[in-house]
């Protein structure tokens, strides 16, 4: 799994302002149905990034991504209604999403492998329950409508790109930090980190809490782009997602978990036109794939065509 | 008074059955290592099994067979697709979670999304404090209980059983000596899946069937088999008439969604305080 293409300061400054041109222009070229699209794919990117930070970079298979997109979301619903600006509730989501990480992970990070992935999976559940029960605070299935008022498409469009941009370049830093650095060597080899004296709970339950903290963003985003937040939000299945977009997208690469939110965003709004239902199956399908045939997903693939061609070592 | 008895009685039907459903994942995941997550999706696809033989041949005794035939032959293909990655626990976890969204995707793609029901295949009943109380629960929980002695029998005491066992224990060894592991661990899989598919045919006539069935009984499965303990067949018995049980009390008293949140949050607990569990796990299902 270890590849890291050897990035200089003018490759990353070329690909910066190529990628921040490109979105800059984009809602110029689209109609409104598809900047809602990308917008929506933004955010779901940043969403599977959290997941991407604890699951490629350090190996927990968490299923409990949903927990801290709905607190995020409920935070930003109950920080309008409290009358606080988007800034403050954007981050008022990060924060109180991150507690609740930080909660979760200290209980959990001792658990390993597939029964980490069940304890997070029945934690979802779990959360998804209590919210459709006390109706009194989420709405139910029925939800709540977050009170806001909507500055336009194309404002929220330029809104999301800017924190997602700022996410994505925070995770660039921090996998490229020492800590980062730990982090992945925890993934590769618990064994040997634990011996060279890094204590490995500690390292986990920063990721998770970080992960946490930026899975409420998204939901946050989410919620205040919709205009709407129910306990659906923390139902498990969109866990999956993430999980889904990042393997697909390439788990372990800051940008595959963008990727992969993207490109099935994309597929499925294509395939809702022609037939709504078979979209899961195809989903399922593709993971299936991807795990037996190509597991550093899409953007892995990428990487490795293109180091092929340069003769490099960079696939 | 009757309300306890009809939780207590209910609670062991129902348990059986968990247990019928939890040693087929016990049989892949406890001996074997690899994590089933399309485990329910079987169930489920066992389930509409009874539901098309009843339907459509006019027989739901006949599902009794179907259902773990077709199902095992279902486990299977599971097992020979994932055999490039099954020493490697998070991506056969991933691998069988692509596995569950095909088939509860095309559970909803062939028969929709609208609940599907089986009738009871014998409607006598006896009186319970008053109330009529179904036999074809009863016959459930004997059939249950005689597959899972079954099921013991064949792993504790026959040479399969050893053999099964003993490629869990060191992989390498038992090839070396000859046994077939990937043999055994395909018959790992059929085991699995028709025990998947007896479960979902026996259960059809008291649930109603949805494509989503399989996923949130995949999760209760689960946590049965971890705190029953890898590879210990009556003690997640054990465990799963005690869940359900302690399921079927708390939503007598208190309602369904409370009743599963209270039961989610114990075994929750449970998993988190017990150094047992948290300590021991099998060899394939550490780290990644």
């Amino acid at each position: 799994m270890q590849t890291e293409a050897s990035w200089n300061l003018g490759k990353l400054l070329t690909v910066l302002v190529v990628v921040l041109t490109g979105f800059g222009v984009l809602p110029l070229f689209l109609g409104r149905f598809q900047v809602v699209l990308v917008t929506e794919a933004l955010i779901l990117g940043v969403y599977a990034l959290s997941f991407d930070l604890i699951f490629g970079y350090a190996g927990m298979l968490s299923f409990g991504q949903s927990i801290f997109f709905g607190v995020g979301a409920y935070t930003i619903l109950y920080s309008f209604k409290g009358g606080l600006g988007l800034a403050v509730s954007l981050l008022l989501a990060v924060f109180v999403a991150g507690i609740f990480g930080l909660l979760v992970g200290s209980a959990i990070v001792r658990i390993k492998g597939a029964k980490f992935f069940l304890v997070t999976l029945v934690g979802s559940i779990l959360f998804y329950l209590l919210a459709l029960d006390n109706r009194w605070l989420t709405g139910g299935s029925d939800g709540m409508v977050v009170p806001t008022v909507f500055p336009g498409l194309v404002e929220n469009y330029y809104l999301v790109l800017g924190v997602s941009l700022t996410t994505i370049l925070f995770a660039l830093i921090l996998v490229k930090s020492p800590l980062g650095l730990v982090l992945k060597m925890i993934r590769d080899n618990e064994r040997r980190a634990g011996l060279l004296g890094y204590s490995l709970k500690k390292y986990k339950v920063m990721t998770f809490t970080i992960g946490g903290g930026i899975a409420g963003l998204a939901g946050g985003l989410y919620a205040y782009t919709s205009g709407f937040v129910s306990a659906g939000f923390f139902h498990w299945t969109r866990s999956a997602d993430a999980v889904v977009w990042t393997i697909l997208g390439g788990a372990g690469t800051v940008v595959g978990p963008f990727v992969g939110a993207a490109l099935l965003t994309v597929v499925r709004d294509t395939l809702s036109a022609v037939m709504g239902n078979i979209y899961p199956v195809v989903v399922g399908a593709l993971l299936v794939l991807a795990v037996v045939v190509f597991p550093r997903g899409v953007f892995g693939l990428l990487e490795r065509a293109v180091g092929n061609w340069k003769g490099g070592s960079g696939g | 008074m009757s309300k306890l008895a009809f939780g207590l009685l209910n609670g062991v039907a129902w348990g059986t059955v968990l247990a019928l459903l939890s040693s087929g994942l016990n049989v892949v995941f406890g001996l074997m290592g690899t994590v089933n997550v399309a485990h329910g999706s079987l169930y489920m696809f066992g389930a509409y099994l009874a539901w098309i033989c009843f339907s459509f041949l006019d027989s739901f005794w006949l599902s009794l067979i179907v259902s773990p035939l077709t199902v095992g032959l279902v486990g299977v293909s599971i097992g020979l697709l994932l055999k490039p990655v099954r020493k490697d626990s998070i991506l056969t976890v991933l691998g069988t979670f692509g596995i569950t969204l095909v088939l509860q995707g095309s559970a909803l793609v062939l028969w929709g999304g609208t609940p599907r029901r089986v009738p009871l295949p014998f409607d006598s009943t006896f009186s319970l404090f008053g109330t009529g109380y179904s036999f074809y629960r009863i016959f459930v929980a004997l059939v249950s209980g005689l597959v899972l002695y079954c099921l013991w029998f064949l792993v504790e005491r026959t040479k399969f059983g050893l053999r099964l066992r003993a490629s869990r224990e060191d992989p390498e060894l038992s090839s070396a000596i000859g046994i077939p592991v990937f043999n055994l661990f395909l018959l790992g899989f059929a085991l699995g899946g028709a025990l998947a598919g007896l479960s979902g045919a026996l259960i059809a006539p008291l649930v109603s069937l949805t494509p989503g069935m399989g996923l949130r009984i995949f999760a209760i499965v689960f946590l049965i088999v971890i705190i029953g303990g890898l590879g210990k067949i009556w003690r997640s018995v054990v465990v799963a008439i005690y869940f359900s049980v302690f399921r079927g009390l708390a939503s007598v008293f208190l309602d369904s969604t409370k009743g599963l949140i209270l039961t989610f949050s114990l075994a929750l607990l449970v998993i988190l305080i017990n150094p047992r569990i948290l300590g021991r796990s099998s060899a394939n299902a550490n780290g990644s």
